[in-house]
């Protein structure tokens, strides 16, 4: 009961911050330099003299006060109508819905092969601090992490499609395949992070007084690693995963260009040289979205695995 | 029952405990006591193996019943600990799993060494905390650390600790971070503890009152040498070593016979 009670709470302000950053966000292109109207009008080629300049902008509603104009944007925003690409006179909707699930795959994979990849490494490196394998496990990390992903991402185009031949150059021509390259590049350039930050956190928690007491208390080696250490470091580690998976959920925009995959990252770059307003507000609503939703779900998680996070929740609510 | 001989530990390159020898028999109350950093409480982690990194036994035997601890293979120690062999640490609301009930760390010790089902360590545990004085049983063991008061919290981690009956308690500091009345409370638990089951207790102290009250040989240790060692009447009152004879005067006199 009372969590739902927080929910509500922390969703009220979760919506002050929404409408705050939006607000901004729309503060920002109105104060821009360049004119919508211009753009509009170079596009179809029309020579733009003051008068015609005009009535374009009272046609798109520019020369409303700001206040209205913004009103109007967020109820189009949240009737799922977020105007028309200045570009191509598209439906900034379907630009998204486009975009959206190659973004989602390469996110959700990247990530599942992050995870599977650092925690269980990083647990065995910290637990064998020192051991040879820790060694040459944080040997490659290093090397890994010091490779930018756009050059590791070269270095596969190079290797595996240019020369093995393996994958196609252009990863959007050839369905699921296509996407094993920017995912594995994805994954390796973060998971060279990741694992060394689980062990740094799993060392963290193995010189605590609780793990010592385990082991006077007899309790089995694999059991003190495996249902308290792990749970322990959850929290931690759950904050940098949420902030990575929020991260490459606003688009992967070096690895998408690389690959030439059609994601969000590249459907922002492509917004942002080409001055169209609507898809950039519409990108900064989405980025807003996700890093909310995914704080409130890292939240909540807390409260979940820590019983002294969710007494201080309870009595907040 | 218990002899630790010529123990020597290691931290990185500094020897912080030198050949420490001392033995215990079944039902009595070691003391040892020294000042703050004479390496008593690492003496203790060593006897255990859970030196805290780099910290290493480096020589000597620690044996139980005959056996030396240090030449057992890890499953063999894990079996003794917690099982006949106990530790009581200082802070034993950090020796608790932050995010485990009481009540689940305590099944989790028992079921470490015995086949017994839930509900039978939970009978268990309300009955040994009965016998420690802890009220209520049932909500403590219904609750995290964290809403458990500092004293409750170290009479719950003796009630862990004496879960599996062990035949040798090794008490570190267990009353220095507890209030003066607590810490009075804990100590006639564990004087108590001896009576009911005969356990031998080693217990390690910067306090020479709590040393005192509750043993029957005092060990002085000072910079990780063991300098005195004798009965309680010998050390307290005809002290031999300088250091010790300094340790005596620096007690309290208040409210002393």
């Amino acid at each position: 009961m009372r969590l739902i009670k927080y929910s509500i709470n922390k969703t009220g302000q979760l919506i002050l911050i929404f409408l705050g950053i939006t607000f901004l966000s729309f503060c920002l292109t109105y104060l821009a330099p360049s004119d919508p109207a211009e753009i509009q009008l170079n596009k179809t080629g029309v020579a733009p003299t003051e008068e015609l300049l005009e009535k374009t902008r009272e046609e798109m509603g520019l020369n409303r006060p700001f206040p209205v104009q913004y009103a109007d944007w967020l109820k189009g925003i949240l009737s799922g109508d977020m105007g028309t690409s200045l570009r191509n006179g598209k439906p900034v909707l379907d630009e998204l819905r486009k975009a959206l699930p190659v973004t989602l795959i390469l996110t959700f994979f990247s990530m599942l092969v992050v995870t599977v990849l650092s925690v269980p490494l990083g647990i065995v490196c910290a637990r064998f601090q020192d051991s040879f394998l820790d060694r040459t496990v944080r040997f490659i990390t290093y090397l890994l992490a010091s490779l930018p992903s756009f050059f590791l991402a070269l270095l596969f185009l190079y290797l595996f499609s240019v020369k093995l031949r393996w994958f196609p150059v252009i990863a959007s021509k050839n369905g699921s395949k296509g996407y094993i390259m920017p995912v594995l590049v994805l994954a390796l350039s973060l998971s060279s992070w990741y694992i060394r930050q689980v062990r740094v956190v799993v060392l963290d928690e193995l010189a605590k007084g609780y793990v010592a007491g385990e082991r006077s208390r007899g309790v089995p080696e694999w059991q003190i690693l495996f249902r308290h250490v792990l749970k322990n470091c959850m929290l931690p580690l759950l904050t940098l995963l949420g902030i990575s998976f929020a991260g490459m959920l606003g688009g992967t925009t070096i690895v998408e260009n690389i690959f030439s995959l059609q994601g969000l990252g590249k459907m922002a770059m492509d917004a942002i040289s080409a001055r169209d307003y609507p898809v950039i507000q519409a990108y900064v609503v989405w980025l807003a979205l996700i890093f909310l939703a995914i704080n409130f779900l890292i939240d909540l998680s807390y409260g979940w695995i820590d019983p002294r996070v969710r007494a201080g929740q309870e009595r907040e609510a | 029952m218990f002899e630790v001989d010529g123990l020597q530990i290691t931290y990185g390159k500094t020897e912080v405990v030198h050949r420490v020898s001392f033995g215990v028999k079944p039902g009595e109350i070691i003391g040892i006591v020294g000042e703050s950093g004479s390496g008593k409480s690492t003496m203790l982690k060593g006897i255990l193996g859970i030196l805290d990194n780099p910290g290493q036994v480096t020589g000597g035997q620690i044996r139980y019943e005959g056996t030396d601890l240090l030449g057992l293979p890890r499953n063999r120690l894990r079996q003794l600990c917690g099982n006949e062999l106990a530790m009581l640490s200082q802070h034993p609301e950090l020796s608790l799993d932050p995010l485990w009930k009481t009540g689940k760390t305590y099944y989790e010790t028992v079921r470490a060494h015995r086949k017994i089902t839930k509900g039978q360590a939970e009978r268990e545990a309300v009955e040994i905390m009965r016998l420690l004085r802890l009220e209520n049983p049932e909500r403590i063991l219904n609750s995290y650390p964290f809403e458990l008061s500092g004293g409750m919290c170290q009479r719950v981690a003796l009630a862990i600790a004496i879960a599996n009956r062990p035949r040798l308690l090794l008490a570190d500091e267990p009353t220095s971070a507890l209030d003066v009345t607590v810490q009075k409370q804990v100590i006639d638990t564990m004087l108590d503890l001896r009576k009911q089951f005969g356990t031998a207790i080693v217990i390690v102290s910067h306090n020479m009152g709590v040393i005192a009250a509750m043993a029957d040989k005092v060990g002085v240790m000072k910079k990780g040498e063991l300098v005195e060692w004798g009965s309680r009447e010998q050390v307290l009152y005809h002290p031999e070593h300088l250091y010790t004879q300094k340790l005596i005067k620096a007690i309290p006199r208040m409210g002393r016979r």
